[in-house]
């Protein structure tokens, strides 16, 4: 029994199938379609119908995608473009803004680095996240903490000493607070901190080079004639 | 962790690849003893054996068959819907599934000893003279 809602799938299913195809010669994608609307019915009718119905036979089918790209026709626009190896301008440019860009031009040079780098198909959106996290202003994040830190080692790693005058008679007692981080320490964090905000950025950078050099996985080749070449070659 | 990774990649790359080129000789196969219609022929690669991941890319295979002369089709009525399109191999088609028939034998025949000299055959011998 097939009900409406099964009715969408289908006609959904098909549509995109059309659309997956439209690379085909007509004659071709015509026949595709028929096959896979007969195949459908085919498995509907069957004795026993399928557990799980439309749904089961579609994801059985698999996607309209695959099909088309079984049938040895590229779909159109999709495939990145470029050898696997060498790096495109896009993602030169947005390696270097995402580094650099930040001290260049402050503020735009960098997010002109991170909009290129989710413009790229080259890297996982993990990677880009992981670019664009660490560490927001690529290069000039170092030189904001060094400042930062500068300022605040006034307060924290000298002592505070103030004069107070006793009640009576001219005694001045000096007393200095220690200072909340020992020295030792401070300089120390500072250190951590600073190589962590260098080493991040050029570490990702290095990461993202990589990745945009590995050779692209192109979409599954159609299949040489296996049948026309031969067998021992 | 990523050469692992990197490996175990190839390794499923390899055996897809695999899948895809025998795929047209296992439907050549199929066909050896009687003739099947579409629905039939898809759905044991498909689904029985999975030789594939979709079955729907089956279809554009037997197409390619078709125009390669590999396979004959012929419409029959069928009681329980649409007409079915039955393929039956040409002899042209059989001609090439003996071929691949002995390519594949005698292939298989080398791996297979190949793989179980690593078993201890070859590199037990050499144990032996060492230790």
């Amino acid at each position: 029994m097939v009900s409406s809602s099964d009715d969408d799938l289908v006609m959904r299913y098909l549509a995109r199938l059309n659309q997956a195809a439209s690379g085909m010669p007509a004659d071709r994608r015509g026949e595709l379609i028929e096959e896979i609307t007969t195949h459908i019915k085919e498995a509907m009718a069957a004795q026993p119908a399928p557990r799980g119905g439309v749904a089961t036979v579609l994801d059985q089918l698999g996607s309209p995608e695959e099909i088309v790209r079984s049938a040895g026709t590229g779909l159109p626009g999709t495939a990145p473009s470029g050898s696997g190896d060498a790096l495109g301008a896009v993602e030169i440019i947005a390696i270097l803004g995402l580094l650099i860009g930040g001290i260049v031009l402050p503020v735009v040079g960098w997010l002109a680095g991170v909009v290129l780098l989710w413009i790229s198909p080259r890297w996982k959106a993990g990677d880009k996240l992981l670019a664009t996290l660490v560490w927001p202003g690529g290069l000039l994040a170092p030189v904001v903490a060094f400042l930062v830190l500068g300022a605040a080692a006034t307060f924290t790693v000298g002592s505070v000493c103030g004069a107070t005058y006793s009640g009576s008679g001219p005694e001045v007692t000096t007393q200095c607070t220690p200072p909340p981080i020992p020295p030792w320490l401070a300089i120390t964090l500072a250190v951590v901190v600073m190589v962590a905000a260098v080493a991040g950025p050029i570490l990702v950078a290095i990461r993202l080079i990589r990745q945009a050099r590995r050779a692209v996985a192109l979409p599954e080749e159609a299949d040489p004639d296996l049948l026309t070449t031969p067998l021992t070659a | 962790m990523v050469a692992g990774d990197a490996q175990n990649l190839a390794a499923q790359n390899l055996v897809a690849q695999m899948r895809r080129g025998v795929l047209p000789y296992c439907v050549l196969a199929m066909l050896r003893d009687s003739e099947r219609y579409g629905f039939e022929l898809v759905h044991s690669l498909g689904t029985t054996y999975g030789l594939v991941t979709g079955e729907g890319t089956i279809y554009p295979l037997l197409a390619r068959l078709r125009r390669q002369g590999l396979v004959e089709t012929s419409w029959r009525e069928s009681e329980s819907g649409p007409p079915r399109r039955y393929y039956r191999l040409s002899s042209g088609g059989k001609d090439a599934l003996d071929e691949f028939s002995q390519s594949w034998r005698s292939l298989r025949t080398t791996v297979d000893a190949l793989l179980d000299d690593d078993q201890g055959g070859l590199a037990g011998d050499v144990k032996d003279s060492i230790g």
